[in-house]
């Protein structure tokens, strides 16, 4: 089981927006049931990601941790989208 | 899908040629308009202004430069969401500071309550409006209130 955390300045608005669309395209490839998404203030997000094996945020990747980085941002402009799945979805096969 | 609360989009709370010298004037201008509404607390500008220094919202989305400018729950009266077309951009930093400052051409200030899944629905209807070209230019040229509010409402149900 993979725990991906998904972090925003406040672990409300941007995402939870993230957060459905990375769950759409997991369960798309077929990873359903193989992770969980935990949502989080970023503040929140170093203790989150202590043991978690990819930290998904909307703001600048914070000090110390631990575990793969990935920008939500993609999810939110369309820019780099596919690179941006590709990463997500390679992190999640391994 | 989430049905989505398109009840936060509010003709009054749709804004054209904005006047603002830069994001804090933008903001203290803002919550004026906010506060005499009823919608904000007194704490509301220095939380947003705080917030929007620390995690920036600006995004250079597909087919239009936009800021989503939003704040934690507790310093809002009520759930809405305000539309503003600047009279010229405002500039906000890039959210997850990715790239150059956006020149904002349409601001939606987002105030969300809580994890309500319409309103999040609302924010994922706008990232597909603002990735589509057609549907940003749509959203740009509306110059009345209702035409605005409509027209948002239109392209947040489509699927």
């Amino acid at each position: 089981m993979k725990k991906i955390v998904l972090a925003c300045g406040s672990g409300i608005a941007t995402s939870t927006a993230v957060a459905q669309k990375v769950s759409t395209l997991l369960d798309e490839k077929g990873f359903k049931g193989q992770y969980h998404i935990v949502q989080c203030a970023i503040a929140e997000a170093a203790s989150q990601c202590a043991d978690a094996d990819l930290l998904i945020a909307t703001t600048v990747a914070p000090a110390g941790i631990t575990c793969e980085f990935v920008s939500g941002l993609p999810f939110l402009t369309g820019m780099g989208l596919a690179d941006t799945q590709q990463k997500i979805l390679d992190i999640v096969s391994k | 899908m989430a049905t989505i609360d398109t009840d936060l989009f509010k003709p009054e709370l749709v804004f054209f040629d904005f006047e603002a010298e830069d994001r804090e004037d933008f903001f203290k201008k803002l919550g004026k308009e906010l506060g005499d509404r009823g919608y904000i607390k007194d704490t509301w500008y220095d939380a947003i202004t705080t917030r929007e220094a620390n995690y920036p919202t600006g995004l250079a989305c597909q087919a239009i430069n936009v800021a989503i400018p939003h704040t934690d729950p507790e310093h809002l009266e009520k759930p809405y969401i305000a539309v503003i077309k600047p009279k010229k951009p405002v500039v906000f930093e890039y959210m997850a500071g990715m790239g150059d400052p956006v020149p904002a051409e349409l601001i939606v200030n987002l105030g969300l309550l809580q994890h309500a899944e319409g309103q999040v629905a609302i924010l994922q209807a706008l990232m597909r409006v603002f990735m589509d070209d057609a549907a940003s230019a749509d959203i740009l040229a509306q110059d009345t209130p209702e035409g605005m509010v409509e027209t948002m409402v239109k392209y947040c149900v489509a699927e």
